[in-house]
C-alpha cells in the first residue's frame, strides 16, 4: 500500500473519510477505505466496475448505512442520514443517470423541494424569485438556458447543466461527479470542464468518478484508486502515467480461484453476422461461437454487452443482422421463439428479470419448460417435482424443501434456481449476462464449476462480465465491446487485463 | 437525490410489484391505521345493531294513518287496529298497492324492511 | 404431523425474549384482525339470535356462498394478476338478462320467438357474450398496458348501457324480466337433496352442485395446466415471465376470458336464482368478489393466492353479512360495513407484505 500525501497538503482538507467499511450479505464492499479530498481541488476516484467507488459514495450520503469509519467535513464530523441532509450541508452529487421531473422546467427543477416563498407572510411560491435565482446562478455558470424551458425539450447535457446549477445553488462545498461525460460531446466535456475548473477555483472539493483515463489525467489533482472494495492508491495525477493507473486498477495476480478448464471446443455452430440493434447503440456485431466453448464478452458498463444478448435472445428488437444455428438461421423474434430454437438466457438484474420472488424452487425452476411435464392436457405433479429434484441436486442449490419460497434464498442459490430452470429447456446456446453478480466468493466458484461442466457437454456458453479475471479465469475466448460495437476479439490465455482495457476503451 | 435512495431500496430487497409497489408507509403507521379502522368497523356494526331492526310502515292507501313498526329478523308484527276509510271496507294487509300479494299478519315473519300496503273493498 | 409442526413453532415461541413474544402476539393478531373480528361477530350473533346457526339459516348462508363463488373465481385470477375487474357485476346483469330473456314464456325482447331455445344453447351464448367482454378487458390490458382499473371502468360503463337498450328492446320498455320457464328454474334452484328437520325439510338448491363443480375446475386449471403456472408467474414478475419464454399477453388474456366466462355462469345462475333480472342485477357484486377474494389471501402483491382461501372467503363475507341480517342492521349502514371490510382487508394485506421486507 502507498501513501503520498504530504503534511502541507493537509491543511486545507475539506473532507475526509477514513477507515469506511461496509459489509453486505456474502460480500465486503468496503475494506477500510480511506478518501481524502482538499480545498480547489479535483479529486478522481478510479477503479473497476464493482471495485466500491458508488458504493464509497452512496456511504457518504447516507444511502447505505457504514458499518464503521468516520466522515469528516471541514473537520467536524458528519453522518448524513438521506441525500437531501448531505445537500443541505453542502455536499451533492450529479449523477451519471439524471433524476429529474422532465415534465416540470429547468427552475422548478433546481428549486424542488424548497420553492422560494414570496414572504414569510404568503406561503405561496414566489415565479420571480425563482426565475431570477435560477438565471443568476447560470450566468454564473456560463449556461444559456431560459429557467423557463420544460426539461425533456432539452439536450442529455444541458439537463446536466442543471444538475450542476442545482448543487451550486446550495452553495455546496463538495461536489461528486458520477460519470458525467458519458453521453456528452467533445464541446460540451469542454464547458463541462471549465465549470468544474470554476468551481475549483472557488474553493470547492470536487470528487470526479470516471473511467476514462484521459479525462482524468488532464482535469484532476490528485487520484485515488480502488480494486475489490479497497483502498490502493492515491497520488497527484502529476505523476502518474495511463498505464500506471490500468496496473494500480487491476493489480491482482489471478490464484485459482478459479476450476481447472478441462473443456473441448468443437466445431462453430453460432454465427452472428452484422447485429445492429432498433433501440439501443448496438451496432454492427458479427461473431462465431464454437460447440463447448465458453464465450466471454468484455467491456464497461453500457458498451453494448447487455444489449448483444438481448438482441440475440430477441428481447431487444433487432434492426439488421442476421443469427446462424448449425448453419441454419434462426428469427429469434422473441424469447418464446429463442427458446424452441434452444438458446437460453440468464438476465444481468436477477431480481427484476430472473426470478419470481413470491413463488417456490419448483415454480421458478420449471416455468420455462412446462409442456415437459404435461399428461394429457394437465401437468404432472410428480415429473414437476422429479425436475426439480434434479434441478436442485445437479446445482448443488441449498434450498430445505421444493416449496421454499426463492427469495428466501442467497444471491448464489437462487441464480443456481434459475440456471437449472433453463437446463430444462435443453439449450444449446447460454447466454449468462454477469452469471456471479452480487454472489459470494465460494458461490462463484461453484458458478465457474457449473459454467465449465456445461461446456464440457458441448454447449456454448456466452456470457458477460465485468469482472475481467473471472473473464480471463473462464472463457475461452473473449469479444470486448465498446461504444455498442465490437473493439476486439482475444484469446483469454493469451490476452492480459490491460488488453482488454485499452480494447474496451478504443470507442469509449 | 431521494429518488436514488428508493432506487437502491430496491435493489437490496426483492420487488413487490403489483398494487403495493410503490407503498410508501412505516409497518408502524399501518398498524395504527389497522387497529383504528378496527374500531371503526366494530363501532359501526355496534351502532348498526342498537339502530337495527327492520321498519315496517303502513301505507293506508287514503284510509286513517296507522304507526309504523320496528322488528327483529323473523319476529311478527303486532297487529295494528284496522285503519277505517270512508265508503270502503278494509281488507287486511298487502304487499302491493294492487293488494294481490296477502301479508298474514299472525303468521308472517318479518325479514326485511318494507311496506304494507291496506287493502279497501268499496261499498 | 401439524401437531408436531404446532409444538416446535411453540418451543420456537417461548424461547423468544419477552419483547420478541409481544411483537409477535401483535404480528398474529393484526394479520388475522379480520378472521378475528368474524368470529367474535359470529359468536355474538348466534347468543343473541340462536336462529342464526340452525340449519335453514346454515343451508341459507351456504346457497348464497354457491351463488356469489363463480364470480370470486374469476376475480381473483385477475388479482394474481395484480389487476383488479370491476366491471364483473355489470357482466352478471347482461348474461342474466339475456338467459331471462330468452328462457322465458312471455318473451317482451323479441316478441317474435314463440318457444325458448334448448338452455344449452343460451348457456354457451352467456359464456360467449360473457368471455367476449373479457377480451376486451385482457386485450387493452394486456396490449395497452393499461390499468385494469381503467379499462374495466369503461368496459363497466359500455355494458351497463347494453343492458340498459337490451331491456328496451321490444315490448319490454326496461321492465324488470319474470316470468322463466319451468326447466331453467328447476335446473337450477331445484332441490339437489333435503334435509329432514323437526319441523319440515330444509331443501339444499342445485346450483350448489354447480359452484362446487365450477371449483373444482378452476382448482385444475390454478394447479395443474401450464396456463395456471404462467397466470401465477406473470402475476409474480411480469418480465421475468417474459424472459422465460412465458407468452405474457396471451395469459392476461386467457386470464380476463376466463374471468368473464365466470360473470356469465353467475349471470346464468342469477336469473333463475332471483327468478327475475333487470338492469341493476349484479349492482355491486364486483365489490364482495373482490372483498372475499382479499379477506381469502388473495394478494394485491401479485402472484399469491390460493382457490380454498376464495371459498374461506366467499364464506365468511357470507356469514358476516347473513348475521348483520339477522340483527336487522340497517342496509345503508352495510354499505358502510362493506366498504370499511375491504379497506382492512387490503391493510392488512398489505401489512403482512411489508413485514417481510
Amino acid at each position: 500500500m502507498e501513501k503520498q500525501i504530504t503534511s502541507s497538503d493537509s491543511k486545507n482538507v475539506l473532507l475526509k473519510m477514513e477507515g469506511i467499511c461496509k459489509d453486505f450479505p456474502g460480500v465486503k464492499a468496503l475494506d477500510n477505505v480511506s478518501l481524502t479530498v482538499r480545498a480547489g481541488t479535483v479529486h478522481a476516484l478510479m477503479g473497476e466496475n464493482g471495485a466500491g467507488k458508488s458504493t464509497l459514495m452512496k456511504c457518504l450520503f447516507g444511502v447505505y448505512n457504514k458499518d464503521s469509519g468516520h466522515i469528516y467535513l471541514e473537520g467536524k464530523e458528519i453522518n448524513f442520514k438521506t441525500s437531501k441532509e448531505a445537500l443541505e450541508n453542502g455536499v451533492a452529487m450529479v449523477h451519471q443517470e439524471l433524476n429529474q421531473a422532465l415534465k416540470r422546467n429547468v427552475m422548478d427543477n433546481m428549486w424542488l423541494g424548497r420553492f422560494p416563498k414570496i414572504s414569510k407572510w404568503c406561503p405561496l411560491t414566489s415565479e420571480k424569485k425563482m426565475y431570477d435565482a435560477t438565471k443568476e446562478v447560470f450566468e454564473e455558470l456560463e449556461v444559456n438556458v431560459d429557467p423557463k424551458t420544460v426539461m425533456s425539450r432539452m439536450p442529455v447535457s444541458q439537463r446536466q447543466m442543471v444538475e450542476i446549477a442545482k448543487a451550486v445553488s446550495f452553495h455546496s462545498k463538495v461536489i461528486v461527479f458520477d460519470e458525467p461525460t458519458s453521453s456528452l460531446t467533445e464541446e460540451e466535456v469542454e464547458h463541462l470542464f471549465r465549470i468544474i475548473n470554476m468551481l475549483r477555483d472557488r474553493g470547492c472539493g470536487i470528487i470526479y468518478i470516471s473511467h476514462k483515463m484521459e479525462e482524468i489525467l488532464r482535469i484532476s489533482d490528485d487520484v485515488t484508486i480502488m480494486r475489490d472494495g479497497q483502498w490502493v492508491a492515491t497520488r497527484p495525477a502529476k505523476e502518474l502515467t495511463m498505464n500506471e493507473i490500468i496496473r494500480l486498477m487491476v493489480g491482482r495476480e489471478l490464484t485459482n480461484r478459479y476450476p481447472v478448464k478441462d473443456n473441448k471446443v468443437g466445431d462453430t455452430i453460432l454465427q452472428v453476422k452484422n447485429l445492429t440493434a432498433q433501440y439501443s447503440q448496438l451496432r454492427d456485431v458479427s461473431f462465431e461461437a464454437k460447440a463447448g466453448e465458453v464465450l466471454g464478452v468484455a467491456g464497461l458498463d453500457g458498451s453494448g454487452r447487455t444489449e448483444l444478448l438481448e438482441n440475440i435472445f430477441g428481447i431487444a428488437t433487432r434492426k439488421e443482422g442476421e443469427i446462424y444455428l448449425h448453419g441454419k438461421q434462426v428469427m429469434n423474434r422473441n424469447a418464446r421463439e429463442s427458446l424452441a430454437n434452444k438458446f437460453a438466457m440468464l438476465t444481468e438484474e436477477r431480481r427484476a428479470t430472473g426470478i419470481f420472488g413470491i413463488l417456490d424452487i419448483q415454480a421458478n425452476t420449471t416455468i420455462s419448460s412446462l409442456p415437459k411435464y404435461k399428461k394429457g392436457p394437465l401437468l404432472n405433479d410428480k415429473l414437476l417435482s422429479e425436475s426439480t429434484e434434479w434441478g436442485i441436486k445437479a446445482m448443488r442449490t441449498k434450498t430445505p424443501t421444493q416449496k421454499t419460497q426463492i427469495r428466501s434464498l442467497s444471491g448464489g442459490n437462487q441464480q443456481k434456481v434459475i440456471l437449472a430452470r433453463w437446463l430444462l429447456t435443453e439449450p444449446e446456446v447460454l447466454l449468462l449476462d454477469e452469471p456471479t453478480r452480487g454472489i459470494d466468493v465460494g458461490a462463484k466458484y461453484e458458478i465457474y464449476q457449473l459454467i465449465l461442466d456445461l461446456a464440457k457437454q458441448g454447449k456454448t456458453v456466452i456470457m458477460v462480465s465485468s469482472e475481467m479475471p473471472e473473464l480471463l479465469g473462464v472463457c475461452d475466448r473473449i469479444l470486448v465491446m465498446s461504444g455498442g460495437r465490437l473493439s476486439g476479439e482475444v484469446s483469454a490465455q493469451e490476452t492480459s487485463q490491460e488488453e482488454i482495457m485499452t480494447l474496451a476503451a478504443k470507442y469509449a | 437525490m431521494d429518488e436514488l435512495k428508493q432506487e437502491t431500496q430496491q435493489s437490496k430487497t426483492p420487488p413487490l410489484r403489483g398494487l403495493y409497489s410503490k407503498v410508501n408507509i412505516s409497518v408502524r403507521t399501518l398498524n395504527i391505521i389497522i387497529v383504528v379502522l378496527v374500531i371503526l368497523l366494530i363501532g359501526c356494526m355496534a351502532f348498526g345493531i342498537k339502530k337495527g331492526g327492520f321498519r315496517v310502515t303502513f301505507d293506508t292507501q287514503g284510509g286513517t294513518v296507522v304507526e309504523m313498526q320496528t322488528r327483529m329478523y323473523g319476529e311478527l308484527l303486532e297487529a295494528p287496529e284496522a285503519p277505517t276509510r270512508e265508503g270502503f271496507v278494509f281488507e287486511g294487509w298487502f304487499r302491493d298497492p294492487a293488494a294481490t300479494m296477502p301479508w298474514n299478519i299472525e303468521e308472517d315473519a318479518v325479514t326485511e324492511s318494507m311496506t304494507l300496503y291496506a287493502g279497501w273493498q268499496q261499498t | 404431523m401439524a401437531e408436531n409442526k404446532l409444538k416446535a413453532k411453540g418451543a420456537a415461541f417461548n424461547e423468544l425474549s419477552s419483547k420478541e413474544k409481544s411483537k409477535k402476539v401483535i404480528d398474529l393478531l393484526l394479520n388475522n384482525a379480520m378472521y378475528i373480528i368474524i368470529v367474535l361477530a359470529v359468536i355474538y350473533i348466534s347468543i343473541k339470535v340462536p336462529a342464526f346457526i340452525k340449519l335453514p339459516s346454515i343451508v341459507n348462508v351456504i346457497s348464497l356462498t354457491a351463488a356469489k363463488l363463480p364470480i370470486a373465481l374469476g376475480i381473483g385470477g385477475c388479482i394474481v394478476l395484480t389487476g383488479t375487474d370491476i366491471s364483473a357485476g355489470r357482466v352478471v346483469g347482461l348474461t342474466a338478462c339475456i338467459s331471462a330473456s330468452l328462457l322465458t314464456t312471455t318473451f317482451k325482447v323479441f316478441p317474435n320467438m314463440t318457444s325458448a331455445p334448448p338452455i344449452i344453447v343460451v348457456l354457451l351464448l352467456v359464456l360467449v357474450v360473457g368471455g367476449l367482454v373479457g377480451l376486451v378487458n385482457g386485450f387493452s390490458v394486456a396490449k395497452f398496458k393499461l390499468h385494469p382499473f381503467i379499462v374495466t371502468l369503461s368496459t363497466q360503463l359500455i355494458v351497463y348501457g347494453i343492458i340498459l337498450m337490451y331491456l328496451m328492446n321490444g315490448t319490454n320498455n326496461g321492465q324488470t324480466l319474470s316470468g322463466l320457464t319451468e326447466g331453467y328454474r328447476s335446473l337450477i334452484t331445484g332441490t339437489l337433496f333435503s334435509i329432514p328437520t323437526a319441523t319440515g325439510s330444509v331443501a339444499v338448491p342445485k346450483y350448489v352442485l354447480y359452484s362446487i363443480i365450477l371449483v373444482v375446475v378452476m382448482w385444475v386449471i390454478w394447479n395443474k395446466t401450464t396456463f395456471g403456472k404462467n397466470m401465477f408467474a406473470v402475476g409474480s414478475n411480469e418480465e421475468a415471465a417474459n424472459v422465460s419464454g412465458v407468452n405474457v399477453s396471451k395469459t392476461i388474456m386467457m386470464v380476463f376470458v376466463l374471468a368473464g366466462m365466470m360473470y356469465a355462469v353467475t349471470g346464468f345462475l342469477d336469473g333463475a336464482r332471483i327468478a327475475s333480472a333487470n338492469a341493476n342485477t349484479g349492482l355491486n357484486y364486483e365489490c364482495d368478489a373482490i372483498a372475499a377474494c382479499v379477506i381469502g389471501g388473495v394478494s394485491f402483491v401479485g402472484g399469491i393466492g390460493r382457490i380454498s382461501g376464495i371459498v374461506v372467503g366467499v364464506l365468511l363475507l357470507q356469514i358476516i353479512f347473513a348475521g348483520l341480517n339477522f340483527l336487522a342492521v340497517d342496509a345503508n349502514m352495510l354499505y358502510i360495513i362493506k366498504g370499511l371490510i375491504i379497506l382492512i382487508a387490503c391493510a392488512i394485506d398489505m401489512r403482512k407484505y411489508l413485514v417481510k421486507k
